[in-house]
């Protein structure tokens, strides 16, 4: 059962791909690589989770108390902000994409170039 | 490449993948058992040495504040690549005739009230989170997007913004670019008055305390700003693009 | 782990398979708001607040926002396109 957080970030990553590949609309592929982001968050907070231990606030706990570990937090704090950066350019790359090819189909953009 | 043949490629990949996830994934310390020692550390220290109960704050103002500097810059880079992006494509089109359809909510008068009397309480909301970064959890980043959501509502709320005659794209540049600029003074701040760039040179005053842990709240204002701005820069723009539509839509 | 890791991982991959799985990139977009405030309860029941609060608000909210208004700006030009085809045919 210990092994569920980490079997849930591969699957999200996988099925997350799997929509990438499959996809027919470039606004459709940036939704599926958020999904394949928010597999790195679920990964980095299960590494650093702690059995019985509290948030990493220090008000309102005993001194000596466990906390779990504050280090990948900030990492995925940082990462759910680029999460929204990538996604940002990425649509407005697709309205771009869709402005001079009239179609968000990534098979009928390809042989164009341009 | 048909869609089948890149289809069943992916799969011997993804299967590949999946046999390396699992093996790297059964090198790691079991659930609930991970052995930080510098995310030990950091927890014991904050209090004492930097008198900010948020330890998550600490490490990212501070233990690892570098970085941030560095992110904040990502999303900066990103707002002005959107702008680009998009302001070119501008030059091809032109915005819809019937000036109804620039206030997204023209058609929904209970959306506008619900969005004027939402506006108000979420911008307190999002001052409150960017202040209390370095007591309770929130900071400059959560803060800020909720900031950037309390001025849409305003713009929901109502055709006071309209396109084209208010441009309040430059007011959120200014913003984002302040917020910016902010943070690296205060990064320089800690080099001219203490040993180093990013230190805490401000006094930290009492653990607990609205003001204290030294420089945490200053630059927590500075990156809410620079997230805000950048939040609705982007926004903004996207927003922009869906009103706009080719020439021969406005007639 | 906890019941409530162990629901909230499960809702966090159903809703991540949902999110993939759907046709419609509009129906896509809000189920990603689901999907993100899902991730938010997991990223609280392990004792991540910080990284729930920021969740919330980009996944729940900014991220879904983004992708409706560019779904609204690729279907309106579409809607000019049908009306005056004759214009974009060289592009």
């Amino acid at each position: 059962m210990t092994a569920l957080a980490y079997a849930v970030a591969g699957w999200l990553l996988l099925v997350g791909l799997a929509g990438i590949v499959r996809s027919r609309n470039l606004i459709q592929l940036v939704v599926c690589l958020s999904v394949c982001q928010s597999s790195t968050y679920v990964l980095l907070l299960a590494i650093g989770f702690r059995d019985g231990a509290a948030a990493p606030i220090r008000s309102g706990i005993p001194a000596g108390a466990e906390l779990v570990d504050p280090v990948v937090q900030a990492m995925t704090l940082t990462d759910v902000v680029v999460e929204a950066t990538v996604t940002a350019l990425l649509l407005a790359l697709a309205v771009r994409a869709h402005g001079r090819f009239g179609t968000l189909d990534p098979d009928e953009l390809a042989p164009m170039r341009g | 490449m048909t869609r089948g043949g890149r289809l069943a490629i992916f799969a011997v990949g993804a299967t590949g993948l999946a046999a390396l996830l699992a093996w790297g994934f059964a090198g790691l310390p079991d659930f609930g058992t991970f052995d930080g020692r510098m995310g030990e550390l950091i927890s014991s220290i904050a209090v004492p040495e930097r008198h900010a109960t948020n330890v998550v704050t600490a490490v990212t103002l501070d233990f690892r504040g570098f970085d941030t500097l560095g992110e904040e810059f990502i999303l900066f880079a990103a707002a002005v690549g959107v702008l680009a992006l998009l302001r070119l494509a501008r030059s091809e089109e032109t915005v819809a005739a019937d000036p109804d359809e620039m206030t997204p909510t023209a058609g929904s008068r209970s959306v506008a009230r619900v969005s004027a009397a939402l506006a108000g309480p979420a911008a307190v909301l999002a001052i409150y989170v960017i202040l209390h970064g370095h007591l309770t959890p929130g900071g400059g980043f959560q803060g800020g997007v909720v900031l950037a959501a309390a001025l849409l509502l305003v713009y929901l709320a109502g055709a006071t913004i309209r396109h084209g005659r208010i441009k309040p794209i430059n007011a959120m540049e200014l913003g984002e670019g302040v917020g910016a600029a902010g943070f690296v003074a205060i990064a320089i701040g800690g080099l001219i008055f203490a040993a180093s760039f990013l230190e805490n040179f401000l006094p930290l005053g009492v653990s607990g305390d609205l003001l204290s842990a030294g420089t945490y709240m200053p630059l927590y204002i500075a990156v809410g700003l620079e997230v805000a701005g950048a939040v609705l820069v982007i926004l903004g723009e996207l927003l922009d693009q869906a009103l706009l539509t080719s020439e021969e839509d406005g007639e | 782990m906890t019941a409530v890791q162990t629901i909230s991982l499960v809702l966090v991959a159903a809703a991540g398979t949902v999110v993939v799985a759907l046709e419609d990139v509009q129906r896509q977009a809000l189920a990603s708001s689901v999907f993100g405030l899902s991730l938010a309860i997991l990223f609280f029941s392990f004792q991540a607040p910080d990284v729930a609060l920021s969740q919330i608000a980009v996944g729940g909210v900014a991220l879904p926002a983004m992708i409706l208004l560019t779904i609204s700006k690729v279907r309106r030009r579409e809607r000019a396109e049908a009306e005056a085809p004759s214009e974009s045919d060289d592009e």
